[in-house]
Order: C-alpha cells, then structure tokens, then sequence
C-alpha cells in the first residue's frame, strides 16, 4: 500500500467533472521476491478550483472501497478495505492542491477472501467515499487462473 | 551472546483511562483511550474497546492483549515508534532474525501502519532477507488473527508491501 503524491496537468474537459475523481487501472508491482500479481495502482484526483483536505488517522486509504463483481454481476467482496488498517491517535491531513493527485499501490481483490476466490473474470471498482466527496472509478477486469 | 528480553513490557498497574474513543472503520469500533507506562516509566496510550475482545496489530505485537480487563493495543506511528526507540533494536542484516523478533511496517510521515511477530524465519541460502515463505503471527487491523506466511501478508491479499524493518526486544 506504498503511496505518493504528485500533481498532473489540468485537462480542458475538467472543468464539468467532480471536485474528485478515482482511477483504478492494473499496474505491474515487483516485490523482493518478484512480481507480486493482481496488484492496482489508485490515483485520487483534485479536480475543484480548490485545494481538498482529506482527514485521516489511518490512511488516506481508510476511505476506499474495492468493490468486486464475478462475471454475472453478483457483488462477492466482503467487508471494507480499511478493515486491515489500523489506527493511529494523530490526525493526519492529505492536503491536495487543484490538479494534484494520490497515487497507492492496492491488492486488487484485497475485499475479495482468498477461500471464495475461483478461476474466472471478476470486475474491481474504486468507491473512495470521504463524509463529504465520492468518486467512483471505471471498472477493471481481472482474470483469476485456475491453479495460478 | 545477546539475550532477547521477554519480560512484560507494559506496567498494567498504571492503566489509567482518558476517555471515550471511536476506531472509523466502516462499522465503528467503540472503546476508550488508555494510557499506561512502559516499564522503563514512559507514558503510551493506546486502545481498549469497550466489548473488551477486539484489538489491533499492535496489540498482539507488542503483548496487550493479556492486559487485565482487556486487549489494549498501543496506537500506530508515534507510541509505536516510542517502544520500538526505547525497548527494541532494528535486527541488520535480516538474516540474523529469529523466532519471536517483530516486523513493523514504515508509512507515510512517521506511520507505523502494520506489524506481527515472526514465528520461523526462512532463508534462501545466500540471502540476507527473509523469505516469503517464513511465517508470521499478525491481526491485520479488524480481521481475525492468523499464522500466515509473509508472502500473502505482503502480497495480493492484504497488500502490506515489503517495506517492514524487523526488531527484536532489548530491554
């Protein structure tokens, strides 16, 4: 769950979108023993004229759900991401400015319990939703091989 | 030969409550914030939930979870690296870690997002660090606890990451 920050640059379609918005895509993670499958990359992104600040005394992941459907539809994850953080007493602040964005490398099917994972296509949506913003990423596939 | 200090780490006779707390995880986990003095008479405050059975990683880490009344689990990032600075040593390189020294992962600012107790380190010949398939003893934040070996708890299932530093108890 390593994470960044860093900004992009401001796009003319921005200015009809959400103050946020979520992207989840699959990103390639190498780990000291190689490569580490099933591993996303999320990007929150400040879309508003203004700067957002995300209160948080776990994560600025606390807030994120990864919801995953089989390929009819069913909703099979359990339970909330955060459910494997744990807290700290301090509030931290994750200040994004306009354009700015949070980048962290996520477990795909992290909501997804290992005993009820079976070989087939499943589908991993982002929900980051803070008390006061949403946002929702599109959809990314994700193919589960029996015996991998 | 340097002897790894078991003894208790926490002076439970000096548990004292601060007050009401709420864990923000989906669904909210009541309890109070405690303060206690470690043994060498420093003050740490952590989390005792009201239903007197949950607690978090660091509980189990660093042996809250016998406290009398119920599991007190010290708080992530500074009371964490209060007992790590004062009590524990960073185990260099890895391959000198044995069973009973602790992992503890590094966050952003400080953070000390996760940690477990090693059970049986492996090694691959030729290698300083530990193998994904040594195991560890974790509570992954509300989940139960379980012995799982270090791959999955770093992997594509709990997503950890690699980014821990083994300690083991000095005094």
């Amino acid at each position: 769950m390593s994470n960044i920050a860093g900004s992009i640059p401001r796009r003319p379609s921005d200015s009809v979108q959400e103050p946020l918005t979520c992207r989840l895509q699959i990103k390639e993670h190498v780990g000291r023993q190689g490569l580490v499958p099933l591993m996303g990359e999320l990007e929150i992104t400040n879309r508003s004229p203004d700067a957002i600040e995300i209160e948080h005394c776990m994560s600025p992941l606390q807030y994120l759900e990864l919801e995953v459907t089989d390929a009819a539809g069913r909703v099979v994850s359990e339970g909330h991401f955060s459910d494997r953080l744990s807290p700290s007493l301090e509030v931290l602040v994750l200040r994004l400015l306009p354009g700015e964005m949070f980048v962290a490398t996520v477990p795909l099917l992290a909501t997804l319990p290992r005993e009820q994972r079976v070989a087939g296509v499943y589908f991993v949506r982002a929900i980051y939703e803070h008390p006061n913003l949403r946002a929702v990423s599109d959809p990314v596939t994700v193919e589960l091989v029996a015996g991998a | 030969m340097e002897v790894t200090e078991t003894g208790p780490l926490f002076k439970w006779e000096t548990m004292l409550e601060l007050g009401p707390h709420t864990l923000p995880y989906r669904e909210p986990i009541q309890g109070k914030i405690v303060e206690v003095e470690l043994v060498d008479g420093q003050k740490l405050k952590g989390f005792r939930a009201d239903d007197t059975y949950f607690y978090f990683c660091h509980g189990l880490t660093f042996g809250g979870t016998g406290a009398p009344g119920g599991p007190f689990s010290p708080f992530s990032g500074h009371e964490v690296r209060t007992i790590l600075e004062n009590h524990y040593r960073p185990v260099e390189p890895e391959s000198g870690a044995s069973s009973g020294d602790i992992l503890v992962w590094r966050g952003l600012d400080g953070d000390t997002p996760h940690s477990a107790i090693l059970v049986d380190p492996v090694f691959r010949a030729g290698e300083n660090q530990l193998d994904y398939a040594s195991t560890v003893q974790t509570k992954n934040g509300r989940l139960p606890e379980e012995i799982m070996n270090l791959g999955r708890l770093t992997g594509d299932e709990f997503g950890y990451g690699d980014s821990f530093t083994i300690f083991r108890r000095i005094r």
